[in-house]
């Protein structure tokens, strides 16, 4: 039922944000040619095109999605107790068309449509201002919420057979596993003092890739030795969950337990009664994300809300394309803000004891201890005096985290994040000419007394995103990249005078 | 038959070189950051080592024999610390900047004049001239206008500046961001080049650290060229990027060391061996005692390294309370014998 | 690691290699003389290899010679893996040899006494050319005043001089509106040189000519000049040319314009004549090279063709890299040029690397200013991407963000490009069946009979492929290096360096690139090699032990070892040879003469 109504959605929808040319599909160069000069079109071209415009849509419909999902995260805060309407049965969100009723139901609204000449008969306001509204689509809530920063963090791939599937090409199977190594590597990118571990659901068992583990290159070892596997009965979802309860069983306190599953497949095939299990999970405050490849599917629903306190929305998500699905991947790299209710009934924050240990470099390779393999130089445990090769790790033999302050440094962007930049509307003059970032030219200040047609209202900006703190104006190229990669202001760092 | 057939099909190129015809062709990008900090440049002035003039000369020399390598090759400068400026982009120039302070007939010419006399060459290859020239021009003004400030911040007691390295690496870094993705140049290679003086006291922590690893996750090296005190920042930012540190105790020869150990092209770091010192300071400080820890306590709420466990249990810096229990796990010394941990012990039964 | 491959022969690695291999055979004196222009070293510099290029760098400010040694410290030790040599240490040999041909680095050979044992050793000492070095330095650094005034400095100084002059015109201009018209004035006002015109007049010659290349039809015929080198490089021919050649010899590879135009034994063709010259082989594969390589044929030619007037290579030379090194928009007085300089001036304008105004006041000529153009200005630029003439246009239109590629090919031999220029798409229907023409785009179709076409007038099916590689799509190009990295990344996965090592870099689609040189198979039905039969071997050690070791050198054609017999190139014959006597040699008592 859930999956059908994902599938009209993405044929019929109006595709509002697409303006770029995406090189997905051969074909899809055939549709921007069309797109692109909106008034010299050639009838037998158009109709020609038209079956890949629709599948154009699936990346529009995709783009909108994520942004309105990531505009609800935006207004969810972190007490965000109360368990969500079970809103399964309505029309979600996402799918309600502009008329109010469901999007499939609207007029077909085409992408060169949107796209009009101004006065002087150029599309380059428009198209930059449909461009930017697409960049803008980063935005997330930059409230300095409290976040389990240490985490550990179970990893559940389904290696059912329907993982053979070719409708991610070239198959489910490894288009997950490139997206998960992908994650490892984000995901200790950002979380440096995280535990990450691997388990497969294969032939209706539970298996371990990796055993629990903050060594990214571990990971990522066993992964790509997964590629040389063929995906091969059924998932069972019972089992992988109860092995991860297994492997977070031991796991130090003041670490945020998570579940993170991709599931290909609509059933589950389980020894007993799941339910149980769901209801051990909560009591261990393990709390469980899932990702759908195919549709919703009932007991993911019920499993997602019971563990993240009814708060499905961000829990729980189903494909809509390779592009989304490695956006729902990534979201999961950010640490989970910690609820206060949960926060409450803790007695006190955790201090964890950890060893800074000094690089050495040796003219002839010794074993290290960690993996027993011959390395120049490598790390000394400050405690035990034995050598690692790859930080950061727990020292294999006095189990003391190691780490270089250089990996705490990268997790502090989490816990300060940098405010957002605010557009500055559009009037007739503006301070700034060129980005305070990478100096790119500014477009000059319109007229805006014209008579503008409506569309183009919509979609027209002053391209100038200012720092409310030093008051530099950024282009959209920077402010993306400041908010997701520099976290830094480059204004405010400029400023010699102390805040 | 078959074996002359298959010729078409035989990658003659295949296998050789194809590596190094990248190398050789793909131009790159070198960004220059210049510390000024004009107490500094003071102190090293006066012992006699160094001169700033000297050094600027020798970085004009490197600047041109980066844009030597290759037409394609752009060159950028930015400079920081300044009291006046903070961190700012010097060259390329743009010209609806600077339509404010001159744009005058006169001072053009007085720039070329002045530029000359710096220079002291009657001609030099064109391309290299404009940028060398308003290079020049600009630290010249800068220079001369840096003293009056430093006068008046010092009359209003504010001595306490923040270092500003960190805001122009974040420019340099969105800088190259946008020219990586713009059409015209994908592919364009970049790096980074400090040329620093200062220590490390005024540079705030989290953003050098945060545009640091700005610079790892681009792939773009950090080369240091370090005058006067060394700075474990830079060494650390040298060595998460694949960079060069080179601490320079004799400036006399700073031109060979900017032309050979420094100028190691992005393309060629493969290939070449890197002259790096391995032995780099990792270790953390304390946030109360701003002693260096080997093994200490870090904060699972805010991640702030403590040598020691503050008294009252709460986070000096996020004002978190600890858990009393992990404390008291934590305290606990292997041969301390239980009568003495009576009292926490009743705590202990009063939270369970 | 996974740094994506570039198309494996574009065409700038073509000229590279002939302006490399031009330079590397002069003379040592000629070298040195060259080296006395820091433009040239400049240019020179530009030419190397990066490694080269870094050597130089740090023997430049190295007064005293280092051990050879040292330059190998600098490399990093690879891994032999397999058959595969260590690629770090070839290329370095490669840069090392380049400058060794080039007289840049020189070897000297120095008697050291070891300080603990007291023996003497002798160790090779680097240093690099003192000519070179001095010139260089003064490149970068601004020009000393000690070393003697040559012709460069002379230039860098009148620039200086006009800069000053115009600044003075620019001055009157400004403040002398009421003062009534001078004829300076006059001059800054009416020939107010822009880049945009200089762009679009170079972009007008030169695709002019390359318009009467295609045969498309043109007001005005390119100069005499420029006819005459056409002719010369074999570019183009005329209908007497082609009837003499073909009574002559029908081996049309070998591509000899007998030059008795130039020695003078007969009078040369009429410019009428030479209007009716015919495009050759030659001609449609200069057609498909990007542009900047085009105008380097071209002046190789000229380079080739100046040396029989008994022109100064070594003035040709420093011309023509100082161009490189000239700003685009300025203007430079002529009266720094040498005579032959001049001469050249006057070829060069034809060809648009320079705009060179006719000035009123004809007695005035040595006062008179070249503008190089943006062709001459890119000569010694290098980019990856070319620039074809469209795209200079477009750029300087538009101002946008160039697309230097415009072609999109599908898998399904469709091809869509966006283009506006005539040329481009005349080049283009020499091998596409071009269907529809929209106003920015034109789409077609590759054919069996388009490509046949074409094949059949001489191009060849890698130069289609070349073609369209170096003008793909940025699109195209982002999504070959994706899918390179993406496969790259699998096999080093899964641990096979062999299959690794085999991944292409796949700009086109395979089908297409296939499909083409399968259609040029079907012409070459029969595929003639020149070299030698061997066969009646005594016995089977000898034949094979032959055999591998000319597999080994790659130069076995054909084999077969039933007969015991193989083919062996013209080329590899004589290593052959050497080899089969030292075996034979070694095992005395057999005698085989390889039998041709």
């Amino acid at each position: 039922m859930q999956s059908d109504v994902d599938e009209d959605d993405i044929v019929n929808t109006s595709h509002r944000t697409r303006t770029k040319v995406s090189f997905e599909d051969d074909d899809d160069y055939n549709e921007q040619d069309v797109g692109d000069k909106g008034s010299d079109i050639s009838p037998p071209l158009l109709g020609e095109k038209r079956t890949t415009s629709e599948s154009e849509d699936s990346v529009s419909v995709g783009q909108d999605s994520v942004s309105s999902r990531t505009k609800r995260r935006h207004l969810k805060g972190p007490d965000s107790d109360k368990v969500g309407i079970d809103d399964s049965q309505l029309p979600p969100e996402q799918l309600k068309g502009s008329s109010g009723g469901y999007s499939w139901e609207d007029e077909y609204r085409r992408s060169w449509d949107i796209v009009q000449e101004d006065e002087s008969g150029s599309l380059e306001t428009i198209v930059s201002g449909l461009v930017e509204s697409q960049k803008k689509q980063y935005l997330k809530n930059v409230t300095p919420f409290q976040r389990g920063i240490i985490r550990a963090l179970v990893l559940v791939l389904d290696f059912s057979k329907v993982m053979r599937e070719k409708d991610l090409r070239p198959n489910r199977a490894s288009m997950m596993i490139s997206y998960s190594i992908d994650f490892v590597n984000e995901f200790f990118d950002q979380n440096p003092i995280s535990q990450l571990s691997i388990v497969i659901m294969k032939n209706g068992l539970a298996q371990i890739v990796s055993e629990v583990s903050g060594n990214p290159h571990d990971h990522i070892e066993a992964l790509k030795k997964l590629r040389r596997m063929e995906p091969e009965g059924d998932p069972s979802l019972q089992n992988a969950l109860e092995m991860s309860r297994g492997l977070l069983l031991h796991v130090a306190s003041h670490c945020t337990r998570e579940v993170l599953i991709i599931f290909g497949a609509l059933f589950t095939s389980d020894p007993g009664n799941i339910h149980n299990t769901v209801k051990q999970l909560i009591a261990e405050k393990i709390s469980v994300r899932v990702i759908g490849l195919t549709a919703r599917v009932a007991v993911c629903d019920e499993l997602c809300s019971l563990t993240n306190h009814g708060d499905l929305k961000s829990s729980y998500n189903v494909i809509l394309n390779e592009h989304h699905f490695r956006d729902l991947f990534m979201d999961a790299v950010t640490p989970l803000a910690v609820a206060k209710s949960e926060s409450r009934n803790k007695h006190g924050f955790t201090l964890v004891k950890m060893g800074f240990p000094q690089r050495i470099s040796e003219e002839n390779p010794s074993l290290c201890a960690c993996h027993s393999k011959l390395v120049h130089g490598g790390y000394i445990c400050p405690k035990c005096k034995s050598k690692v090769c790859v930080l950061p790790t727990v020292c294999p033999c006095c189990d003391l985290m190691l780490i270089l302050s250089t990996h705490l440094a990268r997790s502090y962007h989490h816990l300060f994040p940098l405010l957002l930049f605010v557009e500055v509307r559009i009037s007739h003059s503006y301070p700034s000419t060129r980005c305070y970032g990478c100096q790119v030219g500014f477009p000059k200040a319109l007229d805006i007394s014209q008579k503008n047609n409506t569309n183009k209202k919509e979609y027209q900006t002053s391209s100038r995103y200012r720092c409310t703190s030093c008051g530099k104006d950024f282009c959209i190229d920077c402010d993306v990249f400041i908010h997701e990669v520099l976290h830094n202001c480059p204004g405010c760092e400029s400023n010699s005078r102390k805040k | 038959m078959d074996a002359i057939a298959d010729r078409a099909f035989v990658d003659v190129q295949s296998g050789k070189g194809n590596l190094h015809r990248v190398v050789d062709e793909t131009p790159s990008l070198l960004i220059v950051i210049l510390d000024v900090s004009p107490l500094e440049w003071k102190k090293l002035m006066d012992s006699g080592t160094l001169d700033f003039k000297n050094v600027v000369s020798a970085l004009l020399v490197m600047l041109n024999s980066h844009m030597a390598l290759n037409s394609g090759n752009k060159v950028a400068l930015y400079i920081a610390n300044s009291y006046l400026h903070g961190a700012e982009l010097v060259y390329p120039w743009f010209d609806d900047r600077d339509d404010s302070s001159d744009g005058s007939e006169q001072n053009s010419k007085r720039r070329r004049m002045n530029a000359d006399n710096i220079l002291k060459a009657s001609g030099i290859y064109r391309q290299f001239r404009i940028v060398d020239e308003s290079i020049v021009d600009k630290l010249d003004s800068l220079i001369k206008e840096e003293p009056s400030k430093l006068k008046s911040m010092v009359n209003k007691g504010n001595t306490h500046i923040k270092g500003t390295l960190s805001g122009a690496l974040s420019q340099a870094l969105s800088y190259i961001n946008r020219l990586q993705k713009s059409d015209e140049h994908s592919g364009l290679k970049a790096r980074v080049l400090c040329i620093s003086v200062s220590g490390d006291s005024a540079l705030p922590y989290v953003s050098i650290m945060n545009s640091i690893f700005a610079a790892q996750k681009m792939k773009i090296s950090v080369d240091v060229c370090k005058l006067g005190p060394d700075s474990t920042f830079l060494q650390q930012a040298s060595d998460a990027t694949n960079g060069v540190y080179i601490h320079i105790n004799n400036p006399d020869g700073l031109i060979q060391y900017l032309s050979t150990a420094l100028f190691i092209d992005p393309l060629l770091r493969p290939i070449v061996v890197l002259p790096t010192n391995t032995s780099i300071d990792f270790r953390a400080s304390c946030f109360i005692t701003n002693k260096l820890v080997d093994v200490g306590y870090v904060c699972s709420v805010c991640l702030c390294i403590l040598s020691v466990i503050p008294d009252d249990e709460r986070c000096p810096t996020c004002h978190s309370k600890f858990d009393h229990n992990l404390i008291t796990r934590l305290k606990r010394k292997p041969k301390v014998l239980p009568l003495k941990m009576g009292n926490k012990r009743k705590k202990r039964v009063v939270d369970k | 690691m996974s740094a994506p491959i570039q198309s494996s022969s574009t065409s700038s690695d073509l000229f590279k290699s002939t302006i490399n291999e031009y330079l590397d055979n002069l003379p040592e004196a000629v070298h040195s003389q060259l080296y006395r222009s820091p433009e040239t070293c400049l240019a020179i510099f530009r030419l190397l290899p990066s490694l080269a290029k870094f050597y130089i760098m740090t023997l430049l400010f190295q007064e005293t010679a280092i051990p050879y040694a040292d330059l190998n410290r600098w490399i990093k030790p690879q891994k032999a893996t397999g058959h595969h040599r260590n690629a770090n240490k070839i290329y370095q040999n490669e840069s090392i040899k380049r400058l060794k041909a080039l007289n840049l680095l020189k070897e000297i050979r120095k008697k050291v006494k070891h300080p603990t044992t007291g023996k003497l050793t002798t160790i090779v000492f680097v240093q690099l050319n003192p000519i070179f070095r001095q010139s260089f330095r003064d490149a970068l650094t601004g020009f000393r005043d000690g070393i003697p005034r040559d012709q460069s400095e002379k230039i860098a100084e009148t620039i200086e001089e006009a800069e000053a002059e115009s600044e003075k015109t620019l001055e009157t201009s400004s403040v002398s509106s009421s003062s009534g018209p001078s004829l300076e004035n006059l001059f800054a006002t009416k020939f107010k040189i822009t880049v945009g015109f200089l762009d679009s007049y170079c972009l007008a010659k030169w695709e002019n000519i390359l318009h009467f290349m295609v045969g498309s039809k043109i007001k005005h015929y390119p100069s005499i000049g420029v006819l005459t080198l056409l002719r010369y490089s074999g570019l183009m021919e005329l209908p007497s040319d082609r009837r003499h050649r073909q009574s002559v010899d029908a081996d049309e590879d070998n591509f000899v314009v007998d030059d008795h135009y130039i020695d003078g034994e007969r009078g040369p063709p009429s410019g009428e004549e030479l209007k009716s010259l015919l495009i050759t082989k030659n001609g449609f594969q200069f057609l498909l090279q990007d542009i900047n390589s085009q105008i380097w044929t071209l002046l190789l030619q000229y380079l080739k063709m100046s040396e029989k007037l008994m022109m100064n290579p070594v003035d040709v030379l420093n011309f023509i890299f100082m161009l490189g090194s000239l700003e685009l928009g300025e203007g430079y007085p002529i009266k720094v040029l040498s005579d032959t300089q001049l001469i050249m001036l006057e070829d060069l304008v034809d060809y648009g690397l320079i705009f060179y105004p006719k000035s009123e006041n004809s007695e005035d000529t040595k006062g008179r200013i070249f503008y190089p153009t943006r062709l001459a200005t890119s000569l010694t630029s290098e980019s990856t991407k070319f620039k074809t003439a469209s795209t200079v246009l477009n750029e300087q239109i538009s101002n946008t963000d160039s697309n230097q590629g415009k072609i999109i090919i599908e898998t399904n031999f469709k091809i869509y490009c966006y283009t506006t220029s005539p040329l481009q798409i005349a080049i283009l229907n020499l091998f596409v069946h071009l269907k529809i023409r929209f106003a920015n785009m034109v789409t077609g179709i590759v054919t069996r009979e388009s490509v046949r076409g074409a094949l059949i007038n001489g191009i060849t099916a890698d130069q289609i492929i070349t073609y369209l590689e170096s003008h793909a799509h940025p699109g195209m190009v982002k999504k070959a290096e994706e899918k390179y990295a993406k496969k790259m990344e699998f096999e080093t996965s899964i641990g096979n360096s062999y299959t690794a090592d085999q991944i292409k870099y796949e700009v086109l689609p395979p089908t297409v690139v296939d499909q083409i040189k399968l259609w040029q198979l079907e012409l070459d039905r029969i595929q003639t090699f020149k070299g030698y039969l061997y066969k009646d071997f005594a016995n089977d050690f000898e034949f094979e032990k032959l055999l591998s070791y000319g597999e080994e050198i790659g130069v076995i054609v054909w084999r077969d070892k039933i007969h015991r017999k193989f083919f062996v190139t013209s080329d590899g014959n004589a290593q052959l040879i050497e080899y089969a006597n030292r075996i034979l040699r070694k095992s005395a008592s057999r005698s085989v003469t390889p039998s041709t």
